[in-house]
């Protein structure tokens, strides 16, 4: 273990951590968007929501590594040339949007019936109950599987290096094939990553805790 | 004293800070019916429990069988556990095995007896019990009243010295309770070892050799049966009493 | 082009190469799942059954397959210890190691949180009965969690198998590191890469749509036993 190494690679881990966040950040907000809809779709049973259990089907299904490798190399085959950074965004969006989709229905699907039913015996619209009965409920039943969510998709980021995005992983891996060592680089790694996902775990589990309480208290 | 199945004496149970048990004394007499009353929270339930090592205690003394139980010693119970059988309020069937399975499994995988004679008596019990046709039946298809009764054949195959029986008819629907009683005062005429909590008043009178009245954690009288029921001595158990019958 | 680059895998030895890969890939995933089962199982259920210290020593193992990604504890075990440890081992070997640390971990989880899961009744009644620690799980405990234990089971089974596609980063010669090979020889077709992704994509999917299915099935038939 040398300091001389871990100095010199201070600021590359820097730039590689604001950039896993960055992409981390857009990728998991676009995926709670994308699983809001299709939860949406699929507890409505909306006309093409077989078209949608596919789409989770393959999404969860095939690894993220291959999603990323299909878009970045196989659809310029067909035309379709997406730069590397977007590609990570996509992929993310596309695993991460098949995992929060099934999040937010099970949510959903763990309101009472008489929940709906006492909306539907005082007279709401599908429109306000869906806003004021069982979205709101919905969300506080998904939360934790959400918050797991959140933090598998972080670690999945790690596989954008393979499409040469210089985040944390690539930024270590790199480092480790131009100078032969690799016990600072991954002990930057793991650190980096450590520095995000253990204030995010313990924030999600005290969350979650105080939620349960909230739940139980009514 | 030969006669006496259970001692306690000065035994003392907190859960955290909140005293559960304070200065217990009394004696289980053998072959008698020993009911214990209270009100809803008054420690009868973790009373009885200690009896067999479900619940242990801070301090005091607990002699089962003429043996002496070393409060701090979880395996204190290993050897005798099986001498003591318990019925609780849920029933709690193995929800996996069959109604023979159940009862069966204790005779032979604890007393490692003989399977034909196991087999033998387990029918016997469920014939007495109104149930020999449900032995291959899985708890699932059974109502509350019959799970109950395969509950009491399960405990009481192991032929134990003392049975416990935990408001078994608590969570029964009010039809059910009947069939349960009945069978409960048929053990009873047979001179088996018998502590039962109830909040069933006739049923008491009916079957208590001995009663045991505990409010708030304390013994507040242990009296005949007939007594207790005619002239309680003091006043929280008239009040209990009253409250009881109406 | 597509159907030329179709045309293309289906030639030669493309396609057979490209399982023979597949086949390391679950031969890593199978093996994993395995030694992971074994480590995993008699975790949990040791987990199961105690408190304070020891359950902090298995919380910290949890954790820490849980916080740090797969690529870093890859590379740990591929290139730090090694060399800070002075021994040698064949990539495959490392990637089974270190998937069933990871497996075991998550795995541990499962079964403890399943065998805790029984209702207190049934292990006071197992008590109540006279058996042992050992025969209650035996006979009542494991029985009831085992159901509950499925799904999850076949769910980590699938990630554990996605996993795997990192292994093309310390050169195990799993289904995409052929993929990879296949189109360096046929990089004058453009639609090569996305033929031969689209295919691997097939692949992961035909075997974890598969066993997805097959827990789905599984917990159906779990919540109707439960009514």
């Amino acid at each position: 273990m040398s300091w001389i190494y871990i100095q010199q690679a201070i600021p590359a881990f820097i730039n590689g951590f604001f950039l896993t966040l960055k992409l981390a950040t857009i990728g998991i907000i676009g995926a709670l968007l994308l699983g809001i809809v299709v939860a949406f779709w699929l507890y409505y049973q909306v006309i093409g929501h077989h078209v949608l259990r596919l789409y989770i089907a393959v999404s969860r299904n095939t690894p993220l590594l291959i999603q990323l490798f299909f878009i970045y190399y196989g659809l310029p085959g067909i035309g379709l040339k997406i730069p590397a950074e977007q590609t990570a965004i996509l992929g993310l969006i596309f695993l991460g949007g098949s995992y929060m989709a099934d999040a937010f229905l099970g949510g959903l699907e763990a309101v009472p019936k008489i929940q709906v039913e006492s909306g539907q015996v005082v007279g709401l619209s599908t429109w306000q109950l869906a806003r004021y009965v069982i979205f709101p409920q919905g969300i506080l039943y998904s939360l934790p599987a959400i918050g797991a969510n959140i933090i598998f998709l972080i670690k999945e980021t790690s596989i954008f290096t393979v499409i040469a995005i210089p985040e944390i992983t690539n930024t270590a891996l790199d480092l480790i094939g131009q100078n032969y060592r690799s016990n600072e680089y991954l002990l930057m790694m793991v650190v980096s990553y450590a520095i995000i996902l253990i204030p995010l775990s313990l924030g999600l589990s005290w969350f979650e805790r105080r939620l349960r309480r909230v739940n139980f208290s009514n | 004293m030969t006669d006496e199945i259970i001692q306690v004496r000065h035994l003392n149970k907190k859960f955290g800070d909140k005293v559960v048990l304070t200065d217990i004394n009394l004696t289980i007499p053998k072959n008698k019916v020993t009911v214990v009353l209270g009100p809803s929270g008054s420690g009868k339930s973790t009373l009885i429990r200690t009896f067999n090592g479900l619940e242990s205690f801070d301090s005091g003394d607990l002699e089962i069988f003429g043996q002496k139980i070393d409060p701090h010693d979880k395996k204190a119970f290993a050897v005798i556990k099986h001498e003591i059988g318990m019925v609780f309020q849920s029933y709690d069937l193995f929800p996996n095995r069959t109604v023979m399975q159940n009862i069966t499994l204790g005779p032979l995988k604890v007393q490692k007896r003989n399977e034909k004679e196991v087999l033998g008596q387990a029918r016997q019990l469920l014939a007495e019990v109104g149930l020999e046709k449900f032995e291959n039946y899985y708890p699932r298809q059974l109502s509350g009243g019959q799970k109950q009764r395969v509950a009491i054949v399960r405990a009481l195959i192991l032929n134990p010295k003392l049975m416990l029986f935990d408001e078994v008819t608590a969570s029964l629907d009010p039809e059910m309770v009947r069939g349960v009683l009945e069978i409960l005062k048929q053990l009873a005429e047979q001179d088996l070892t018998m502590v039962v909590v109830t909040h069933e008043m006739n049923f008491a009178k009916q079957v208590a050799d001995k009663v045991i009245f505990l409010d708030s954690g304390e013994i507040v009288e242990e009296q005949a049966g007939q007594k207790f029921f005619q002239e309680p001595q003091t006043k929280r158990a008239r009040v209990f009493l009253e409250s009881m019958s109406f | 082009m597509l159907t030329s680059a179709i045309n293309l895998i289906l030639a030669g030895t493309n396609l057979s190469r490209l399982i023979e890969g597949l086949g390391v890939t679950i031969e890593i995933s199978f093996l994993s799942i395995f030694f992971g089962t074994i480590l995993g199982g008699f975790l949990g259920l040791l987990w199961s059954n105690v408190t304070g210290v020891e359950r902090g020593f298995f919380r910290t193992y949890l954790e820490i397959f849980r916080i740090v990604p797969t690529i870093p504890l890859l590379f740990l075990f591929y290139y730090t210890f090694p060399r800070d440890l002075n021994f040698n081992l064949p990539a495959t070997v490392v990637s089974v190691l270190v998937f069933s640390l990871w497996f075991g971990a998550e795995f541990s989880d499962i079964v403890r949180a399943a065998v805790q899961s029984v209702a207190k009744g049934q292990k006071e009644s197992a008590y109540a009965i006279g058996l042992t620690t050992w025969q209650s799980y035996r006979y009542v405990l494991l029985p009831q969690s085992l159901v509950n234990i499925l799904p999850a089971y076949i769910n980590l089974s699938t990630r554990i198998i996605k996993t795997t596609s990192i292994l093309l980063l310390i050169s195990v010669t799993e289904v995409i590191t052929v993929g990879q090979q296949i189109i360096e020889a046929n990089s004058s077709n453009r639609a090569v890469p996305l033929v031969v992704y689209g295919l691997i994509a097939l692949f992961y999917f035909s075997i974890n749509g598969t066993l997805t299915w097959l827990s789905k099935k599984i917990e159906r038939k779990v919540v109707a036993n439960d009514r």
